[in-house]
């Protein structure tokens, strides 16, 4: 895995967009949920993302990853996050990223939390059509199971096989996790 | 392998515990594996807040997701158009426009100072590790790097290198062409990375041509062995094919490309977009001749041939003619000033010129040449 994240920040540096939009659907939610958790504001946690993945763009060639991509790009947003709410809740991005060591188990944590919700969402995206629909309806909206049945026409019992088959797909994928 | 899920302990369980709906006996099942082991009570807390927060789901669906990529993308278009300033018209590429774009790249990504234009000498950027070198149209440069490593580079090219290679690989970044004789290095493999694929290469001689604003991509192999690595989007894995010396491989990046008549002269089966396609064994002095200041020109159209005039004398060239441009010429040129270059293809070809600066006009016989 690794290996192809190099891989892919190779061809970005010699200005490959493609293998940095895939860059950046791999590491969108992680990097949002991340830095969300840091600033509790949604709409800065996305801006930052945005803002760090046009940085990034822009100073390719100055950045040299020869380990993990991956650490790089979660050091870098919390760095960015926490810079966010120090400079009095202004947006601007800088990239020589230097941990620091008093915030170690935190940043773990937050990191940690974002991985498990990551996996969650992917989990429902990848649930069968039905199953999909019943499970957001139950948990975006709040639905209870007698409204869902009556929305989508089918019985109570139905629902509740679809919101327990869901769970069961979750936990098979939380525990290869 | 998630170690906190064990025995009798799902998912399912979990969210009822959360939710309140669990019996007695499951509630304390849950209890004791709470009890167990503090990492249980810590995963159990980060499960709980996830539950908790569906509303990220939201947030993170791919619509939203999408838009932010367009977002991205379009700001990357703007930032590159102003970075390049290359024109898409062949026979219109003014050449000190495109050197004079570089380096207002340059001073907007290092905002600092740069060394003088000098092909022999490096540029170097401040805050990175790289050096970048740019070969104008009408020039030619030749490095050592630091492995013994020789490079030709053509003109209007540039090279972006470490200052010094790292412990896996020699990885270099070109846009244009250059010449390598690899050193033998059994533990690094010198990788040279273009728009679209990389070329990796461990005791080899060979010719790479990647100019970005061109529709081909190629590698020609004289001695050793290289093979081209593209990112397969559709199957998510990197394909590798392997060259042999004297063949060519010919990457194509896009439908309907702008081909050479050399390129179709070299191979035997049909170009397709995104696909490496191999040459038939060919003349690889020809592909490499560009070093030796020689132009070779085998049955080209003057369109052709004038574009490669610009790019080695760094000039502009206007053809004013539809027909002139159509007409073939065969020979080599060597060593020679543009003028004389013209003088030459003037024994075969019927044309007027006239040099206004660094603009010529190609024009028929019977035009009379205005000032």
């Amino acid at each position: 895995m690794p290996e192809i994240d190099l891989y892919l920040w190779a061809r970005v540096q010699s200005g490959d967009k493609e293998a940095f939009e895939i860059l950046f659907h791999k590491y969108y939610s992680t990097l949002y949920l991340l830095s969300k958790r840091y600033t509790k504001d949604f709409t800065a946690a996305r801006e930052i993302v945005q803002r760090l993945f046009i940085h990034l763009w822009e100073h390719r060639m100055q950045i040299n990853i020869t380990l993990s991509l991956n650490a790089y790009l979660l050091q870098a947003i919390r760095f960015n996050s926490i810079r966010y709410l120090e400079n009095d809740r202004k947006i601007g991005i800088r990239l020589d990223v230097i941990p620091e060591s008093n915030y170690e188990k935190e940043f773990h944590d937050h990191i940690e939390y974002a991985e498990l919700q990551r996996m969650i969402l992917d989990t429902i995206e990848s649930l069968p059509e039905q199953c999909r629909k019943v499970f957001k309806l139950s948990r975006f909206e709040q639905l209870k199971y007698a409204v869902i049945a009556q929305q989508l026409g089918i019985s109570v019992k139905t629902v509740e096989g679809h919101i327990t088959k869901a769970l069961k797909i979750l936990h098979e994928n939380l525990h290869d996790f | 392998m998630n170690m906190f899920l064990s025995g009798n302990i799902t998912i399912e369980l979990l969210v009822g515990y959360i939710e309140g709906s669990l019996n007695d006996p499951h509630r304390d099942e849950v209890h004791h594996w709470l009890e167990t082991d503090p990492a249980n009570w810590e995963f159990f807390n980060r499960f709980k807040e996830a539950w908790s927060n569906p509303q990220e789901l939201i947030e993170l669906s791919k619509e939203n997701q999408e838009k932010d990529w367009s977002f991205i993308s379009m700001t990357l278009h703007e930032s590159d158009k102003v970075k390049s300033g290359r024109n898409s018209k062949r026979l219109f590429s003014r050449w000190w426009i495109r050197v004079a774009a570089v380096f207002v790249m340059f001073l907007s990504i290092t905002g600092g100072y740069y060394l003088g234009r000098n092909t022999n000498r490096p540029l170097s950027l401040t805050g990175g590790g790289y050096h970048e070198i740019v070969v104008p149209a009408g020039e030619k440069s030749k490095l050592i790097l630091s492995d013994g490593t020789k490079v030709w580079i053509n003109a209007g090219s540039t090279l972006r290198l470490p200052n010094q290679f790292n412990y896996i690989s020699r990885d270099i970044w070109l846009d244009g062409e250059a010449y390598f004789e690899v050193t033998h290095d059994k533990v690094r493999p010198f990788l040279v990375h273009t728009s679209d694929l990389d070329i990796r290469a461990l005791g080899t001689k060979f010719n790479v041509k990647a100019y970005s604003d061109e529709d081909v991509i190629e590698a020609t192999l004289i001695e050793g062995l290289i093979s081209l690595e593209t990112w397969n989007i559709f199957n998510n894995r990197v394909d590798e094919v392997f060259v042999q010396p004297n063949h060519k491989a010919i990457f194509v990046k896009k439908k309907n490309p702008v081909i050479s008549d050399e390129i179709i002269r070299e191979i035997d089966e049909p170009l397709r977009p995104k696909r490496i396609t191999i040459s038939k064994p060919i003349q690889v002095e020809q592909t490499i001749s560009w070093r030796e200041g020689k132009l070779v020109f085998i049955d080209e159209t003057f369109e052709n041939i004038a574009s490669k005039l610009e790019r080695r004398f760094g000039v502009s060239i206007l053809i004013e003619n539809e027909q002139i441009k159509k007409v073939r010429y065969t020979g080599v040129l060597k060593n020679i000033s543009v003028e004389q270059a013209l003088k030459a293809i003037q024994f075969t070809a019927r044309f007027n010129y006239s040099i206004h600066d660094n603009t010529i006009i190609i024009t028929d016989e019977t035009t009379v040449d205005q000032k």
